[in-house]
């Protein structure tokens, strides 16, 4: 019961000062991950590869123009040149949209392109490492450093933990699973022998995420305390 | 500009930054911002932290410059 709470409960709203911050740091990353998708389009046009290798970058950039237009539009700040602090905001937020769902559109894709493509262009799967890696380490970094990648207090931090162990365990599961399938469904048949590999991917893999994590957020919270002392 | 006002009514009511912090949805930091007058909560924020404190607008956030 305890575990459906923790993955399916409705979270509670996010802090507005993080969450305002949060959105002007991603917006800044926006146009990025915009350009290295295009620049990865173009690149792979002028090789002249196949449709299929720049599938994945045609979907991304008309989703990632898509969102950002219909949410500025429905913020009514499409194409507003002076933007006052609230029209701001709301603009930043459109833009996080837009990039969160360029950026999970680039991984789940990353994935499926490593399953379906043709072998022979398997190395262009570091074109999409190039789109969201980058992206990904400055907002993690920034975040980091500006002490907003937080828990706010010790009751949140036991929760937080939690949530994030049975998270982490749930997707590392998937990950081994995945990465492993070969180990445990060869030649048409299950191979219960194969689990062991699943089950050591996952540790490989979840352990450490798990640690790194917890680890940012301590530095994080140092981070805003250091903050908070420096404007008392 | 630093709110004294807020802290001295979350020290009335008993409550450390933390405690204020879990009863109005935001992390300690951004208590801690608010009071040192380093950061302007939005007005449902306010309204959340007069909740909290038993206190009204005027009390806590209203600016004496301004009348």
């Amino acid at each position: 019961m305890e575990i459906k709470k923790m993955l399916f409960n409705k979270k509670k709203p996010a802090d507005e000062r993080i969450q305002k911050r949060t959105n002007e740091i991603t917006a800044k990353v926006f146009p990025i991950i915009f350009s290295l998708a295009l620049a990865s389009f173009l690149i792979k046009i002028g090789c002249r590869l196949p449709f299929t290798v720049y599938l994945l970058e045609i979907i991304t950039l008309v989703i990632g123009a898509l969102v950002w237009i219909v949410e500025e539009l429905r913020f009514g700040t499409f194409l507003v040149k002076n933007k006052d602090d609230a029209l701001k905001e709301l603009s930043d937020k459109a833009k996080t949209q837009s990039f969160m769902a360029m950026f999970w559109i680039v991984i789940i894709g990353e994935l499926l392109y490593i399953c379906l493509i043709d072998k022979a262009y398997y190395m262009w799967v570091i074109s999409y490492f190039v789109i969201w890696l980058p992206c990904a380490l400055y907002i993690t970094i920034l975040t980091i450093k500006e002490g907003l990648l937080i828990f706010g207090s010790k009751k949140v931090e036991n929760n937080t933990k939690k949530n994030l162990a049975l998270r982490t365990f749930i997707g590392s599961l998937f990950f081994g699973a995945f990465v492993g399938f070969n180990s445990y469904f060869h030649d048409g048949a299950f191979d219960p022998s194969g689990l062991k590999a699943v089950l050591l991917l996952a540790a490989g893999w979840g352990i450490p995420f798990y640690l790194l994590f917890v680890g940012f957020m301590k530095i994080a919270e140092k981070s805003a305390d250091k903050k908070l002392k420096k404007v008392d | 500009m630093k709110n004294k006002r807020m802290k001295i009514a979350r020290v009335e009511c008993d409550m450390t930054q933390e405690q204020l912090a879990d009863a109005v949805g935001v992390t300690r930091q951004t208590i801690g911002l608010i009071e040192s007058g380093n950061y302007n909560p939005s007005i449902s924020l306010c309204i959340e932290i007069c909740k909290a404190l038993n206190k009204t607008l005027d009390d806590l956030f209203w600016t004496e410059d301004l009348k």
